[in-house]
This record gives structure tokens, sequence and C-alpha cells, in this order.
């Protein structure tokens, strides 16, 4: 199996922190989707709140795999006379394996349960049939890492379409900025899918995942401002 | 499940039209206004009352219904709530 470290060195731990901002908000959103679900005992927000739940938690297995992959040490030789040192990176395959695997797992099943509570899918063997593909595709994919990324865009892409409508049915900025949101968490997962073949493009990915978490954390201050400080606004 | 969700827009509806009649409302308007029969409008202002999101007053020598502070933040948080839902498409 092909490891590739795919960030330039300056951007090394970087994305760590990113993925540590990201999973804060989405943490954020699944606190507040529970705390909904313990009021009014519907499914459909406890389902809501594990889906952000597990994205949170996938990004923790992210952080992991690449903070494991960057670990730095220094090598000393002695050749004759000389003592050489050189600083190597090196994969730690099996940590990052494994948590490359569980991260791509929980951030496939993260998306397709958003997608089954959003779009109100309740058929069995469709969800059965979802699930299959899901475990399919995280296990093939550590194969063919563009797998991952086209599974998870076309999830998205459910979600982008389902926001789009909502806010042109509702109109409220709040509405506006979760489709932004997801439209931008988009982008940057296309962007991902081709990160292998340039370093900057990673970054760039990295970069448009930032800004749509952010605009999501956006959204979310939007719903639990007080009507009372929106008109003093 | 779906008899809760009605339940907290039920009690959401009853404490809003407190509300938008400034803060009491005689108990023949509040029965208009929550479109429930007597007896059940009756067991919702019971567990307003106990919730300590609605008061009993006088005014005018007649009983009218008073939301208190803490039915107004539950009316503010129910609204956060619902704009969440609704800004997620739930």
């Amino acid at each position: 199996m092909a490891i590739f470290i795919n960030s330039p060195e300056w951007f090394q731990g970087i994305d760590s922190i990113i993925e540590l901002l990201s999973l804060c908000v989405a943490f954020v959103i699944a606190w507040y989707g529970y705390k909904i679900y313990k009021l009014s005992l519907q499914k459909k927000y406890k389902y809501f709140s594990i889906g952000f739940l597990l994205i949170g938690i996938s990004y923790i297995f992210e952080a992991l795999s690449e903070l494991a992959i960057y670990n730095k040490y220094v090598v000393q030789n002695i050749i004759g006379p000389f003592l050489i040192s050189r600083t190597v990176i090196e994969p730690i395959t099996w940590v990052h394996t494994y948590s490359t695997t569980i991260f791509r797992l929980f951030m496939l099943f993260a998306f397709m349960i958003l997608v089954l509570v959003t779009l109100d899918i309740k058929n069995k063997p469709t969800i059965i049939l979802l699930t299959y593909f899901t475990i399919l595709v995280t296990f093939v994919s550590m194969y063919a890492h563009m797998l991952f990324y086209i599974t998870l865009l076309f999830l998205i892409g459910h979600l982008l379409v389902h926001y789009y409508h909502n806010y042109l049915k509702l109109k409220t900025s709040q509405s506006m900025f979760v489709a932004i949101s997801f439209l931008t968490i988009f982008v940057s997962n296309f962007v991902l899918t081709f990160m292998m073949y340039d370093p900057n493009i990673y970054v760039a990915g990295e970069g448009f995942q930032l800004i749509g978490f952010g605009l999501l954390l956006y959204a979310f201050i939007l719903v639990k401002r007080n009507d009372k400080q929106k008109k003093q606004a | 499940m779906t008899n809760r969700r009605s339940r907290l827009e039920i009690v959401f509806d009853l404490l809003n039209s407190i509300r938008e009649k400034g803060g009491t409302i005689k108990p023949t308007h509040l029965l208009y206004k929550s479109n429930l029969s007597h007896k059940k409008m009756m067991e919702y202002i019971a567990e307003l009352s106990e919730k300590g999101f609605i008061t009993e007053k006088e005014r005018d020598d007649k009983k009218v219904f008073a939301l208190t502070d803490k039915g107004d933040e539950y009316i503010n948080e129910f609204q956060k709530m619902k704009r969440f839902s609704e800004s997620f498409g739930l």
C-alpha cells in the first residue's frame, strides 16, 4: 500500500490544527442537535447529532494519521572521521493505515447518516445497501485514494442540493450560510481528490475545509443569536 | 414521538400567545388562540404554571395568565431550535 506525504514541509502540523478546529465545530453542532433531541425526543435530531459527532471523531483520526506520518527524527552516522546527521521523515505505517481507515469509515458514515436524515430516507433495504457500499468504499479506497473523495463528493453533493433548495425556500441568512458552508466543504473535498499531484493542492483543500467549517460555525452563531440582539444589530 | 413534538409546539403557541398580547392574556382569549379544548388547555396551563413559565394574576377583578421571565426564555430557546432545525433542513 502506498502512503503519500501530500503536505509541503511548512504546512506539516498546520493541517492537524485545521482538523482540530473542524472537529470543534462539528462537536458544537452535534451537541446542539442532541440538546434538541433531548427536548423533542425526535429521532431525526439524534441521528443528525450522531452524524456530526462522527465527523468530529473522524477528524481526530485524520489528525492522528497526519501527525503519525510526519514523525521526524535525526539519524546520525559515523563514516570514518565524520559524523553525518540527517533528518528523516518516516511514516509510521500501521498508525497511519488504521487511523486513515477509521477516518474514512467514520467520515463516509457521517455524511451517509446526514443524507438519510435530511432527505428523510427510512427505507431499510436502501440503508443496508448504503451501509454496505460505505464499508466497501472505505477498504477499497485504501488502494484507490480517489474513490473515497468521489464517494464523499457524491454524498455531500446530495446535501448541497438539499441545502440550496432549503435556502431558496427560506431565504434566511442562516440557511444561506449553511448552504455556502456545505458548498465550501464540497469544494474542499473536490480539491483534495487531486492532492497526490501537487502538495499545494493539499494546502488549498485544507484551506477550503477551514473556511467551510468556519462558515458552518458562523451559521450556528446566527441561529443562536437572540431576536432582540438581531434587532439591535 | 410526533405527540411529543406537538406538545412542544403547543407549549410554544400558548406562551407566544401570551407574549403577543403584551405579557398577559385572559383565559378566554388564550383558549381561542390555542385551538385546544378547555380541558386540554387547562392541563397545559397547570403544567406551565408548575414549571414556572406562567403565573395567574388578577386584572380588573378578572383572572389573567402572565408570562414569566422563564417562559420568555423558553420562547427564545424554542425559536432558536426552530431556526436551527429549519436552517439545517430537518
